[in-house]
């Protein structure tokens, strides 16, 4: 619709379009410069950051807070712990919504029972037992200190599984009835079928689940020992409560010019660099996955 | 007979598709419906050690009244339904205006740009964003106070002053989540037939006119829509957000509903109590939810499924 701009443009139109790049620059940079200024901490020298002078650059580079991270133990075994839960809980996510949501999106009549299960299912988005009775609940199933407990009792999220029912709903009713001719069985038209046909879907659902994995830190603090404890609790362990007691004494050549603050911020990039990574992959699905089921109005 | 062997027949063709929903039905009994019994505990005088089913004390509405005796209460509830409102309320409103002003944009490829990247902190935990506000806010070495300080001002304890504690949720919960929002309602904008402007503009309506007289209305389905929908999170003021932001000092005006369920039950131990306060809230935000869900389903044909 800006088409006919290039004939005439008013000043209004242009002081208009002027202040609304302004506005949405600022926006914008609004959403970069908190990441960056963490970026510039921990490249910083403590010196700077304890007397509040870095901004959005590093002052007195240096990578030892890096450095010393590398070593940290606690750090890596906490991010082998969400790397590993990550990946079978996407793995595990993706397989139970794809064997729940193919039976819930067959049209009327070809199973009976339909309402009641899709009944069942939705119950969950309306109503819980709330956080005591699911701990008391975990726990008597001896889930404490089990890494079982991060992705089994969230392996089925109900709201994606519903977005995935309207994927599968997608895919032309024809298409399983040419494969029952053939003789495939409910399970073979659903993997040669129904799931290659709906790849874009699966994909952005193996994204979402992906992301909410890593991001998962309550059930890593309230279940797990600190052994055990994935990335983010880990994180929360020395961001809110201020532990550092992980801190050997022996590193005190570096501690001249690292800190608290720098070793903070150089634990937080990493453990967004893996979302970093992604993001260009969740861009490109998230759209989709986003918006189709959930809003059809 | 006949239509019994007909059930008979039907089940037994149908017998994979049952298989498959299975495991979906029994995880979610042992993980959802299992957890909704143990609402009895708010009626019971709960001892772990006696197991979810095993032999408790009935107390009857004891959990509750104990509830209602505690001081903060009633501020607790003040706090969660002020803070769910006003997020509510900014995450409708400012999405759907940053969704208008990037309609107008000019530069494709700068549109895209900063669409991609007010996306991004929608996929940041909140660990890692508190741990981020921690150091930006911080009264000391953080760098907005550096700036208020240069400019003259006092320097501000954002997150442990129980005058800007609410503030500093909202506005920074509507930072994460806009970019999201904004989405939805630029997906609705492309829904909007292009001859309409162009039939407004030869009646001589100009931009303004042509925002309010043809974009909102074509946005006014989904806008009331999204409203409706969110009518569930009233009683949601952002548990893992101000778990992570808040302290003892700001507890006068930053601890919600689930922040009070969560210390007095699972880090102070008392189950009862606990459950009864979370029974309250599921009671009040189950009727909402499946009050909105029935308006836009009848309104508004919204199906889920």
């Amino acid at each position: 619709m800006a088409k006919t701009g290039k004939i005439r443009v008013s000043t209004s139109r242009k002081v208009f379009l002027a202040v609304n790049n302004v506005i949405l620059t600022l926006l914008m940079l609004s959403c970069i410069l908190p990441f960056l200024y963490m970026v510039a901490v921990s490249f910083s020298n403590k010196t700077y950051v304890d007397a509040g002078m870095v901004s959005f650059l590093p002052k007195g580079f240096n990578v030892y807070a890096y450095q010393y991270l590398l070593k940290n133990v606690s750090f890596w075994r906490a991010f082998g712990v969400t790397v590993l839960v990550t990946v079978a809980g996407t793995a595990l996510n993706l397989i139970m919504m794809i064997l729940t949501a193919f039976p819930l999106s067959r049209p009327e009549g070809r199973l009976h029972g339909r309402t009641l299960y899709a009944w069942y299912f939705f119950c969950t988005m309306l109503v819980g037992g709330g956080m005591v009775p699911s701990y008391v609940l975990k726990t008597s199933l001896g889930l404490r200190n089990n890494l079982l407990v991060l992705f089994v009792p969230s392996a089925l999220p109900v709201f994606s599984m519903i977005l995935m029912i309207n994927f599968f709903r997608q895919v032309p009713i024809e298409m399983e009835d040419s494969a029952r001719i053939d003789g495939a069985g409910p399970l073979r038209t659903l993997l040669s079928i129904y799931v290659p046909l709906s790849k874009p879907s699966m994909a952005s659902m193996a994204l979402f689940s992906m992301v909410r994995h890593w991001n998962e830190w309550f059930t890593g603090m309230i279940y797990m020992s600190p052994k055990l404890q994935p990335l983010q609790t880990y994180l929360r362990t020395i961001i809110v409560q201020e532990d550092f007691s992980q801190l050997p004494v022996d590193e005190s050549i570096m501690m001249g010019s690292i800190s608290d603050a720098t070793l903070r911020a150089a634990q937080i990039i990493i453990a967004m660099l893996p979302i970093l990574c992604i993001y260009p992959f969740l861009q490109k699905y998230f759209v989709k996955g986003g918006t189709l089921g959930s809003v059809k109005g | 007979m006949k239509g019994k062997s007909k059930w008979t027949r039907s089940l037994k063709k149908e017998l994979p598709l049952h298989m498959m929903l299975l495991p979906g039905v029994l995880l979610i009994f042992i993980f959802h419906y299992i957890p909704l019994y143990g609402i009895v505990i708010a009626f019971q005088d709960f001892k772990v050690a006696r197991g979810l089913f095993g032999p408790q004390e009935w107390i009857g509405f004891e959990n509750f009244s104990y509830l209602f005796s505690l001081p903060n209460t009633w501020n607790v509830i003040r706090n969660t339904v002020t803070i769910a409102c006003w997020k509510i309320v900014l995450s409708l409103i400012i999405p759907i205006i940053v969704a208008l002003l990037l309609n107008e944009m000019v530069h494709a490829r700068y549109k895209k740009v900063i669409q991609t990247v007010v996306y991004f902190p929608h996929f940041i935990s909140w660990v890692v964003l508190s741990g981020i506000m921690f150091g930006l806010l911080s009264p000391t070495t953080g760098i907005v106070n550096q700036i208020l300080q240069k400019l003259g001002f006092e320097s501000i304890y954002f997150l442990g002053d129980n005058r800007y504690f609410q503030g500093t949720v909202i506005t920074s919960a509507i930072w994460k989540e806009f970019g999201y929002g904004t989405i939805v309602y630029l997906a609705s904008l492309t829904g909007i037939d292009p001859t309409l402007y162009d039939a407004a503009a030869i009646d001589g309506a100009g931009r303004l006119k042509q925002t309010w007289h043809v974009t909102l209305p074509g946005m006014r389905t989904i806008i009331v829509l999204m409203m409706v929908l969110k009518l569930g999170d009233v009683l949601d003021a952002g548990f893992g957000q101000i778990l992570n932001l808040y302290s003892p000092v700001v507890y006068e005006t930053g601890d919600i509903l689930d922040t009070m369920i969560y210390r007095i039950g699972l880090a102070g131990g008392k189950f009862g109590p606990s459950t009864a306060a979370g029974l309250l809230k599921s009671l009040v935000s189950s009727v909402l939810i499946s009050v909105s869900y029935w308006v836009a389903y009848k309104f508004f044909d919204y199906k889920l499924f």
